[in-house]
Formats: structure tokens, sequence, C-alpha cells
């Protein structure tokens, strides 16, 4: 006779090839040349980033892309303070959306060069470029760091 | 134009906490043993349901099924996948163990499809170490 037993694993994994559009091709290769490509909705006017192949609001398409600049502020944020099986990083780091200047929607990313309870709505950042030849994709924009003391 | 491709698993690492039903059923695979819940009216379901389907009440009547059972339907599987409970080509069929009147869907491993067919009796498969999923109950022909 076994031991009761009390709890069991049942661990799900799904494994995925995702293929980017063209849209989002231009903007990862824009990453690697480390430029922030969005794109200009040729019927609202509203700047997107990523460039998509049509405006989210209206679905007029092409956009028109443009590079955007790599400054902007914080938008909201989360400070993630406890550990989960995959994690990457350390906690506790901060995540934000990031308005870079001109556009109308958020970039997720990292926080860095900044204490995490440091992070605060409104403030301004930079983004700084993953110097890691093998960073891939999102990973090619490192984070955003305080353009002030923060 | 040559579009980027990335690979990525997403995966939940779940663990789940058995209550007295459960709790009894796993306890009692782990020696390769089927409990099955016997309803108010008498029906035997398998794996065992936490609560009554017609009266809602607790189940609390668990009895041992099986181990032989009869094949209700199957489907047979050409090529199996990583995380199937065989690596060579089985069989997923449902099987009404003796003494339970609901089937459930388990392995079988056999030589072929034409090896197989409804009304079929099978057997578990014998192992040594405990049992810890119900995929690693592997049937038989008996």
């Amino acid at each position: 006779m076994s031991d009761p037993v009390t709890l069991i694993r049942t661990p799900v994994s799904l494994d995925f090839t995702h293929t980017a559009d063209p849209a989002t091709a231009t903007y990862i290769a824009g990453l690697g040349d480390r430029k922030l490509i969005g794109g200009r909705c040729t019927s609202c006017s509203r700047v997107m980033i990523p460039l998509r192949s049509v405006c989210p609001v209206c679905a007029v398409g092409p956009m028109d892309p443009l590079q955007l600049p790599e400054t902007g502020e914080v938008s909201t944020f989360c400070v993630i303070s406890i550990p989960f099986p995959g994690q990457v990083l350390t906690p506790p780091y901060a995540c934000a959306h990031v308005t870079l200047d001109g556009a109308d929607v958020q970039l997720f990313h990292l926080i860095g060069e900044c204490p995490p309870d440091r992070v605060a709505t409104g403030m301004r950042v930079q983004a700084v470029w993953n110097d890691d030849p093998d960073a891939v994709g999102h990973g090619r924009l490192k984070y955003f760091k305080p353009l002030e003391d923060a | 134009m040559d579009l980027p491709r990335e690979g990525f698993t997403l995966a939940y690492s779940y663990k789940r906490s058995l209550g007295p039903v459960l709790g009894a059923f796993f306890t009692a695979l782990a020696d390769g043993r089927v409990l099955a819940a016997r309803t108010a009216s008498g029906h035997v379901i398998v794996p065992p349901c936490e609560w009554d389907p017609e009266t809602s009440r607790d189940m609390t009547d668990l009895i041992e099924v099986g181990p032989e059972g009869t094949i209700q339907s199957w489907t047979w599987v050409p090529e199996p996948l990583a995380r199937h409970p065989l690596d060579t080509p089985f069989a997923f069929a449902l099987i009404v163990l003796d003494g339970a009147h609901t089937g459930w869907i388990q392995a079988v491993a056999a030589d072929g499809p034409s090896a197989l067919r409804t009304g079929l009796r099978v057997k578990p498969r014998l192992t040594q170490s405990p049992i810890t999923s119900v995929a690693e109950l592997i049937y038989e022909l008996a």
C-alpha cells in the first residue's frame, strides 16, 4: 500500500513557431539596426508602434513606416516582486508601458538602471540597446532607462 | 520577403491538490488499482467524480473496479507525439472496466489496428514502480 497521494503535477506545455507578418518583420529588422520603426495611419494619422500592416483603429492599411525617437515617458508600470517558473530576471524588476515621443500607443518593455521603487508614471525614459550579438527580437532593445535622475 | 520565425514554448507547471475522492483514486492508482464512485442510484463512474451527478451529494462510496475491461471504442495512433503514453504506435481506447458503467480513455498497446476491435477484453500491463499518472496505466489484450 502506497502513502496517501494528496497532490499531483499536471504540467501543460505547448510548442509554437511564430512567423512574423511583413510589417512586424520590418519592425524586427529595425530593432537590429537600432531603430524603432512605427507607422502612421494614412486615414487617422495615429502613430502606432510596432509597425502594423493596418491601423488597429481604422483598419486602413498599409501604414506609412516612420522611425520614432528613443525617448518617451512611462504611462503605466508594474513591479514584479515574486518569482515564477521560467522567469529570466531576478525580482524585483519593473515592466512599463512607454509612450515614445510622437507615438499614440505604448510600447511594453523593461525599465533598467533604476531601482524598481523609483519608477513612476510620467517618468522620462530613454531606450538602451542590447550589446549582446545573440539578442533576438525585442531583446535587441535592452530596456528603457530614466532620462533624469530617478 | 524572408520573414523572421521564432519558436517558443508556453508552459504552466500546475500542481493540483486532491480532495478525498481524487486523493483516494490516485493513492489506489499508485498500486495499479482503479477506484470508481458509486452513485446513490447505483451507477458506477470511473474515474470517480466528486459529486453525484444526479443528487449533487458528496461521493463517499468508492469501489474498486477492473482490473480487466472491455473495449467500447478505440482509435489508432500511428504516429505518437512526444507526450503520448507510448512511443510506438498504439490505440486510445474507451475501456469499460469490469464493474463500471462508464468507459475511460486509456492507451492500449497492440501490434496494429488489425489486432483491435470493439468488444475485445483488455488487462493492465504490469509495472514495477508506483503509477503517478493515469497515462502510465497501459492496457494490453487479455
